[in-house]
């Protein structure tokens, strides 16, 4: 089948290529050319760049001329539109629908994947023609940036907004190649699909929120909260997902939808409880800073710190609303001089925060510890959990850890006689 | 009687004998062109006075009177920092702490115009750091509460502007909490300190001498509560006030006493006086609400006033008008009673703040020769959001049995965009109620047909001398206007009663006295010797408790 894609979102890449991989032509249309998309001209493009391995698996298919960076003419003619835009660019979203609708005066069948919001897709259903067979459908996204192609090809639930008999039956049709792993298939109202997007995306903020003031109190109360969360998991009606405390979550399009999410609920219902968790969570973000600053009594000026992680989850390069921007911002602001490292994000990260005299650059994490007076860690890539910690206390010249995603282990810190603050460990 | 005994004065007392009693509706009948005639303006602001007892006449003499008390002399003095305070021996310069970076003023070989930038630019600094959450309290969190500790121009300043410029918050000042506690009883700061987070508060003592007991006591209060939160993780004093306050003194020697280290302090001098000092860094809590680039154009808008009110003729001059206005009031009609009427809840504060800058100014009865003056000084001001004010004390404007002049003060502009049809039609009733007023309030009720048919009770004799303070739009730009039109109309009228508008001996005996009350009352002296009132009240005291 011929499908036009439109926007430059993880959603829209992923998609794009699972299909052209499955005999689809998948026309791009993002009023990119091949080589910006590509990263072959103009820098990297981002959105591919994060997400490990995604770029060669566009690379692929575009060699095999399954993906075709075509004129926007092109794409209009095609039955199939995907629409991935980012949340913002909902009038975007119409301009191609009423382009798309001029051009085409056959059945046509749009897939919004964009998160613009409860009853958007409704709006853009009413600039279709019905009579002509035109539909379209909603379909949360749930991708995890970091494993997004996986998530996509082996998904365990896939939930199709649509209201339109022939549409599902088409998307159903286009899905079968992901469908294996299905345990679920739910059809439902396209406002109903982007009312669960949002329930779901709050339910797990709400969770990681509500663990991680649990390890605040837990602290304060010199309760460790690794014991806690195992006896919490190990309940049925919990379960253990979403049960570690850390400095925060972070991310583009979660914290995206929390929001809205958040400001529907404020507006409808006057209900600040996503509001407050928003709040709180920027706060988390800062815990290992104040951890550091509590431990040296405000005299923090002029101190050498190394931060270890800097994406907002381990596996990606992006840094979008990530706890090491707050934490580095904080602590060259109070005069401190930064060690950083992380395996995918520094280039990204160094964009926001230059290398100069204030802050420096690794490529090797124990590198980055050398005279340092704390070592803070914020995300939990693999290659933390265990490093050389001879070596570590070799080169620092305090050997504090703070450790914000609680990689370490506690035991083992205080055999090694490393002053060691955890989330919920005290 | 010729109060002034100068040729002018002479000459107006006879006019006001002959005109003063003329009704502000004939003057009106007799001159169609009354407000083309009697109104002035400057840019953002029009001043009205065409409902006030006045002819051509009556303004020449009072200018005249003017020229002939030198004001000119006495406002170059002013602005050149001659020592016109003579009884603290000192400068009044609060026009410096508004003059622009490019210009200097030399006071004792130092140009002081560089320390006033020094000194902005500091708390420049300091409210950045706030606003990017960059201060942080003893447990690193950042501060989001301010709780500003004064008293008088510590206080009523910072507070009235704070809440005229309400809508000037930007997006980084808008996040933090505001809080005023000035009262001496500990209502304020007791009520106030059980909803903070004391990790993330930070108190900004304001006291020209840090010595006003007031404040000390509040502030002792502050410090108590944060070393009762912070004793569980045994953080020592030092840190706290380190970390959780901020001097604000003409005297650093006694911040540093109170245990306030110099990198929290910010200054102001002793040629500024309490009542004039929101320009300073007293500023700070209004900086901290509206940013400093709002802070920096109330500055300018003041400093435009000054400009005005420097360079400008008499006959044009707004202050000078005001001023002078007010003189014949007092003097020639003998109206002793003046009510602050701002049409425009922002302004809430306003006539607070007046009730200061007029009463301790000009609330004086001996010239700068030490002799008592013969003459009505300052009257006596209150006021209240006119609105409100209907429904409270008009009814004596309109129909009680003292003269009253009335100061009303709005903006013709509030409430722009599309979004906000229904407060702008709030605006509209408000400003149709502002002139409705002033309106019956100068002409009676001869503004209605056959209200001589009615009887006594419904009638209104009007005749209250009515101004109206027009402002384009209520911005930082205007309310700096507005405020240093207030402080130069005292100035001039204390040059015509030759008075010392910048001291405050009448409030000093009080404190000593207080000081003295206090062992009678705490028990540690049994049986003083006083007035036999004063004891009574304090053994009824001591028995009740």
């Amino acid at each position: 089948m011929k499908i036009a894609v439109w926007g430059n979102e993880l959603i829209g890449w992923t998609a794009a290529t699972a299909f052209a991989e499955y005999g689809n032509q998948v026309h791009i249309n993002q009023h990119l050319s091949k080589q910006e998309s590509l990263g072959e001209q103009s820098g990297e493009n981002t959105i591919l760049f994060n997400e490990p391995g995604l770029l060669a698996h566009v690379k692929a298919q575009y060699d095999k001329s399954n993906i075709v960076f075509g004129s926007p003419v092109d794409a209009l003619n095609c039955p199939i539109q995907i629409l991935a835009l980012h949340p913002d660019n909902i009038e975007f979203a119409k301009e191609i629908i009423q382009s798309v609708t001029r051009q085409h005066q056959q059945q046509l069948v749009v897939i919004n994947y964009s998160t613009f919001g409860l009853g958007a897709t409704d709006s853009l259903a009413e600039l279709l023609n019905s009579e002509k067979k035109q539909s379209i459908a909603y379909i949360p996204d749930q991708l995890s940036e970091g494993s997004a192609y996986e998530n996509f090809i082996q998904a365990k639930t896939l939930v199709i907004g649509c209201e339109d008999n022939e549409a599902t039956i088409l998307i159903k049709a286009l899905y079968k190649p992901f469908s294996r792993h299905l345990d679920q298939l739910l059809i439902v109202k396209p406002r109903e699909a982007e009312f669960m997007k949002f329930a779901v995306n709050g339910m797990l903020a709400m969770r990681l929120g509500y663990v991680n003031e649990l390890a605040n109190l837990a602290d304060q109360l010199d309760i460790d909260i690794d014991t806690i969360t195992a006896g919490m998991g190990s309940d049925p009606r919990i379960g253990k997902h979403y049960l570690s405390p850390g400095c925060g979550f972070g991310g583009s399009h979660f914290s995206k939808s929390i929001k809205n999410m958040a400001e529907l609920l404020q507006s409808k219902r006057n209900s600040i409880i996503l509001n407050t968790l928003l709040e709180e969570n920027e706060k988390q973000k800062l815990i290992p800073f104040r951890k550091f600053w509590q431990h040296y009594k405000a005299d923090v000026k002029g101190r050498k710190v190394a931060v270890w992680g800097l994406s907002f989850k381990p596996n990606t390069a992006s840094i979008q609303n990530a706890p090491s921007i707050e934490v580095v911002k904080t602590l060259l602001s109070q005069g401190c001089t930064v060690q950083a490292h992380d395996p995918q994000a520094m280039l990204n990260f160094s964009k926001l925060f230059p290398a100069t005299g204030q802050i420096a650059y690794y490529e090797n994490a124990i590198d980055a510890v050398k005279d340092v007076d704390a070592l803070i860690i914020l995300t939990e890539w693999n290659e933390y959990w265990s490093p050389d910690y001879h070596k570590m206390i070799e080169l620092m010249n305090n050997s504090i850890v703070i450790d914000g995603r609680n990689v370490m282990d506690k035991e083992l810190m205080l055999d090694f006689n490393i002053i060691y603050y955890g989330i919920g460990r005290q | 009687m010729n109060v002034f005994a100068t040729e002018a004065g002479t000459d107006l007392y006879e006019h006001a004998t002959t005109h003063g009693k003329a009704h502000i509706a004939s003057l009106f009948k007799q001159n169609p062109k009354r407000f083309e005639e009697f109104s002035f303006s400057i840019d953002g602001m029009l001043l009205d006075l065409s409902k006030q007892r006045i002819t051509h006449k009556t303004l020449d003499l009072l200018c005249a009177i003017a020229r002939e008390k030198k004001l000119d002399q006495w406002i170059s003095d002013l602005f050149s920092g001659k020592k016109i305070n003579t009884s603290e021996d000192r400068p009044a310069l609060h026009t410096a702490l508004r003059t622009p970076k490019y210009q200097s003023l030399l006071l004792e070989g130092t140009n002081i115009i560089d320390q006033v930038h020094e000194n902005l630019d500091r708390m420049e600094k300091l409210v950045n750091q706030i606003h990017a959450k960059q201060w942080l309290g003893c447990t690193g969190d950042a501060i989001d509460t301010i709780v500003n500790i004064g008293v008088g121009g510590s206080d009523l300043g910072p507070f009235m502007a704070c809440k005229a410029l309400c809508d000037f918050t930007t997006e980084n000042s808008s996040r933090i909490d505001l809080h005023f506690v000035s009262s001496m009883d500990g209502s304020h700061i007791s009520s106030l300190l059980d909803k903070l987070d004391p990790t993330r508060t930070l108190f900004v003592i304001s006291s020209k001498s840090f010595t006003t007991i007031d404040t000390l006591c509040n502030a002792e209060t502050a410090l108590e509560w944060l070393k009762r939160s912070y004793s569980p993780e045994g953080i020592d004093q030092d840190l706290i006030v380190a970390r959780h306050f901020i001097g604000v003194s003409a005297t650093p020697k006694k911040m540093i006493e109170w245990g306030i280290p110099d990198s929290n302090h910010l200054y102001f001098w002793d040629w500024t006086g309490g009542r004039y000092s929101m320009w300073s860094t007293i500023g700070l809590p209004i900086a901290l609400r509206i940013g400093m680039d709002n802070f920096r154009s109330m500055l300018a808008g003041a400093h435009e006033m000054d400009t005005h009110f420097h360079d400008t003729p008499f006959e044009q001059n707004l202050p000078v008008l005001l001023a002078m206005v007010g003189i014949w009031n007092i003097n020639f009609l003998c109206i002793t009673a003046h009510a602050i009427l701002p049409y425009d809840g922002r302004l809430s504060h306003l006539p607070s703040y007046l009730e200061q800058l007029e009463m301790e100014s000009n609330g004086k009865n001996t010239t700068r020769s030490n002799e008592r003056v013969g003459y009505n000084t300052c009257p006596v001001l209150w006021g209240e959001i006119g609105t409100n004010a209907q429904h409270a004390f008009y009814q004596l404007l309109h129909q009680g049995t003292i003269p009253v002049m009335c100061d009303f003060i709005t903006s013709a502009v509030r409430y722009e965009g599309p979004n906000n049809i229904e407060l702008k039609r709030q605006h509209q009733l408000n400003l149709s109620n502002c002139l409705a007023q002033s309106q019956i309030l100068a002409l009676g009720d001869t503004v209605i047909e056959g209200a001589e048919n009615a009887p006594i009770y419904k009638r209104y004799q009007g005749n209250q001398p009515c101004t109206t303070l027009l402002l384009d739009k209520l911005t930082p730009h205007t309310f700096g206007m507005l405020i240093a039109l207030y402080e130069h109309k005292v100035f001039v009228q204390s040059v015509i009663w030759d008075i010392n508008p910048f001291d405050q001996w009448g409030v000093e005996l009080g404190k000593t006295i207080a000081t003295g009350l206090l062992p009678a009352l705490t028990g540690e002296c049994e049986k003083p010797s006083l007035d036999s009132s004063t004891l009574g009240l304090i053994e009824h005291i001591n028995r009740t408790n």
